[in-house]
């Protein structure tokens, strides 16, 4: 309960140090404000755009959450996002019933996601390799492999700025307008992290483990097994949340520039904290983090140039990371002593 | 209150309760500031408004995931006289838009109608520009002495392709014609660079700077702000050289943008979106139904930028608060300048281009797809 009067009172704030900004320029932030919302939710086509676009920040929300729970700073979702988006369109070249080609999709996306984060926890719990400084490096391999494959090996034949489609078949059907059933997806992958995190073994020993390693190991269990299971799980829900808009959204390809993927990877941070890092808070966080983006080119007809939606979007989204953002802050230090044990 | 009368608002406007008046531009990427594309596309625009009395708005898109829901959000408000998308990128998202809101008319600035009646495609021949531009680089590398001539591209797009396909033409065409006038033996090779994006002004510099280490000291830019790195290129090596004007000389693309790097930008491959914008308005006051509009140097929708050109752009400038090298006047003088450094009968042959192109003796190659782009840099190396 506390929790939640927290944030609402940074939101609150938020929204207040972002009508400064916009009065300060001369526009008139309630009105704009109110077209946000009006864009983002004002009738069932824009609440399926926006429920549509938040899908794939619950997935990559997940997987910063699940790492933050093992003790883990875990920012290699972007990579991973970004691999199994390319591995999910390149199924796209096999020739599969449909239905079937959408769940195999799916399944060599998550195998190749979880592969990516495989070197962040060997590097960790063999070399000691913090896993920030890996993921950022793989971060960026994987964005320039991806660039080079989307660009030199999967790219359209007539057109030049985005890939093939992936067939019919291999799509997630619609449920309405931008709106289709990569909804279930990302809801179920949520419900998944929430129960095995609070309900079963492996998810207590990933939370005991990111309280207080020492403790954990003295109890008799794996710190370093947990991390791995932190990692990789994380590392499916990432290469999952890069699927959903190949397979979940429409155009049903990637773009050149990557751009129709997003910075899905990094945001998903963002939303995890909103969230507090629990897999129903990411639920809501997401849902925020999606009308704040759909809603913007209705406030952008209201005169509001774009670099200033960024800035309000932006102080916005920094109030409502703050309180988590601190706690973690306070919570690593105890427990970066004690991560000589996980070695 | 305010939230449930605005929501009151869109439900009457979708009602068709308040007539639309407006028009909407809505740019895929960056937006008005960049003193070209967009900007002449805003300018059209307000030409347009002021013509037939009607309101102006526009908004940029924040990313390329909203544009479907973007567009679906202008179209459902039911405000618009036209919804024009400004930008090759819309590629996929435009007609599906059009698709979905049949009673909306829509134009694509750089992209085709897609046989949809309420779809007006704004297509230019961008080969003509590029070839003026690689007619004038090709005559002055031959003047220089250099052995080849570049251009700095954006990304693999078919209005990019045009561009580089018109300028490969044009600059062997000018290999021929300064053959045959003067009997000397010439060869020029064309060397042209993919960035990969619009918008990475650092990527276009190094690019510019290893075309003019191979020897392309005549580089023309079509890379929207990527290529303002090539002008920053260009000028550094001129003046390393301890040249107040080029070579290296650099060209650029949509806009007359001389004025960026008085000097060392030689001319500009014009493309008139702003002409364009405002055809679509006409467009949409009246009755026909969708269709392809190309516009070419007959049309006056390309060219190679001309005194005027020069001048209005550097009107622009100066009203945008764009920072210039010195006063008007002064850049205006270097500008000429800079065109009377080179032989004069650069500019005789680029007449004689322009008439044989418009009189329609010249036909430049097709360059919309990536075979036929492959096509023409296997025949115009």
């Amino acid at each position: 309960m506390k929790r939640v009067a927290e944030t609402l009172t940074v939101l609150v704030l938020g929204i207040l140090v972002g009508a400064l900004v916009m009065a300060l320029w001369g526009r008139d932030p309630w009105s704009s404000y109110a077209s946000l919302l009006s864009g983002a939710l004002g009738n069932t086509r824009a609440l399926m755009s926006t429920l549509s676009r938040s899908l794939g920040l619950v997935l990559t929300g997940l997987t910063f959450a699940v790492g933050v729970r093992a003790g883990l700073f875990n920012i290699g979702a972007q990579g991973q996002m970004l691999l199994g988006a390319v591995v999910a369109l390149s199924c796209g070249l096999l020739r599969l019933p449909p239905g079937l080609h959408l769940v195999a999709a799916l399944a060599l996306s998550g195998l190749a996601g979880m592969a990516w984060a495989l070197p962040v926890a060997a590097l960790k719990l063999t070399r000691g390799v913090n896993e920030v400084i890996s993921t950022i490096m793989l971060n960026w391999v994987a964005h320039w492999l991806v660039l080079y494959l989307v660009i030199q090996k999967l790219s359209d034949p007539i057109l030049g700025q985005r890939t093939f489609t992936v067939p019919p078949g291999m799509r997630f059907p619609v449920i309405r307008g931008e709106l289709t059933w990569a909804l279930v997806l990302a809801l179920a992958t949520a419900l998944f992290f929430w129960w095995f995190l609070w309900h079963h073994a492996k998810g207590y020993e990933i939370r005991a483990a990111g309280l207080n390693p020492r403790a954990a190991t003295a109890a008799g269990i794996s710190v370093k097994k947990a991390m791995t299971t932190a990692l990789l799980l994380g590392g499916v829900a990432a290469a999952w949340a890069g699927a959903i808009q190949v397979l979940g959204r429409f155009p049903y390809a990637i773009t050149s520039d990557l751009a129709n993927l997003g910075n899905l990877g990094f945001d998903g941070i963002a939303v995890a904290l909103i969230g507090r890092n629990h897999p129903l808070g990411i639920l809501a966080g997401a849902f925020f983090f999606g009308t704040l983006a759909t809603g913007a080119a209705k406030m952008g007809l209201r005169g509001i140039p774009i670099d200033m939606i960024y800035i309000v979007q932006g102080v916005i989204v920094v109030f409502m990371a703050a309180p988590e953002a601190l706690r973690l802050v306070r919570l690593r230090r105890p427990a970066a002593k004690a991560k000589e044990v996980a070695r | 209150m305010r939230v449930f009368l605005s929501f009151l608002l869109v439900g009457l406007l979708s009602l068709g309760v308040l007539a639309a008046d407006k028009i909407c531009l809505y740019f895929d990427q960056t937006g008005p500031g960049d003193l070209s594309f967009n900007d002449m596309a805003l300018l059209g625009a307000q030409k347009a408004a002021a013509d037939f009395g009607l309101e102006l708005f526009y908004t940029t898109a924040s990313s390329p995931m909203g544009f479907l829901s973007d567009l679906s959000g202008l179209a459902e408000s039911g405000e618009y006289v036209v919804i024009v998308g400004v930008g090759f990128l819309l590629f996929d998202a435009l007609p599906e838009a059009a698709r979905l809101y049949p009673d909306q008319k829509f134009a694509f600035v750089d992209g085709p109608n897609f046989d949809l009646p309420n779809m007006l495609g704004l297509l230019f021949r961008e080969q003509e520009g590029g070839a003026l531009a690689g007619v004038v680089a090709a005559l002055v590398a031959i003047a220089n002495g250099d052995p080849a001539v570049g251009a700095v591209a954006g990304m693999e797009i078919p209005p990019v392709w045009r561009y580089e396909a018109g300028y490969r033409f044009g600059a062997h065409w000018a290999v021929d014609w300064y053959k045959a006038h003067t009997g000397k033996d010439a060869d020029i090779k064309v060397m042209v660079t993919y960035v990969g994006r619009f918008d990475d002004p650092a990527g276009g510099k190094v690019a510019a700077e290893a075309l003019i280490r191979a020897g392309a000291r005549n580089i023309l830019g079509i890379a929207g702000g990527t290529h303002l790195g090539a002008f920053d290129a260009a000028e550094e090596a001129g003046r390393a050289a301890g040249r107040e004007i080029g070579p290296p000389f650099a060209y650029g693309a949509d806009a007359a943008q001389e004025y960026i790097k008085p000097g060392f930008i030689l001319g500009s491959a014009r493309k008139r979106v702003d002409v364009a914008v405002y055809e679509a308005v006409k467009w949409a006051l009246g009755d026909e139904p969708g269709k392809n509009l190309v516009l070419g140097i007959k049309e006056n929708g390309t060219g190679f930028s001309t005194y005027e050109d020069i001048v209005t752009f550097i009107d622009l400038a100066v009203k945008a608060g764009y920072p210039l090298a010195g006063s008007p006047d002064e850049i205006l003088e270097k500008i000429l300048a800079a065109r009377q450094s080179v032989p004069y009968y650069v500019w005789q042959a680029l007449g004689e281009f322009i008439g044989q192109l418009k009189a329609g003796v010249i036909q430049l190659p097709e360059a919309s797809t990536a075979d036929q782009i492959a096509e023409v840099r296997e025949m115009y190396p």
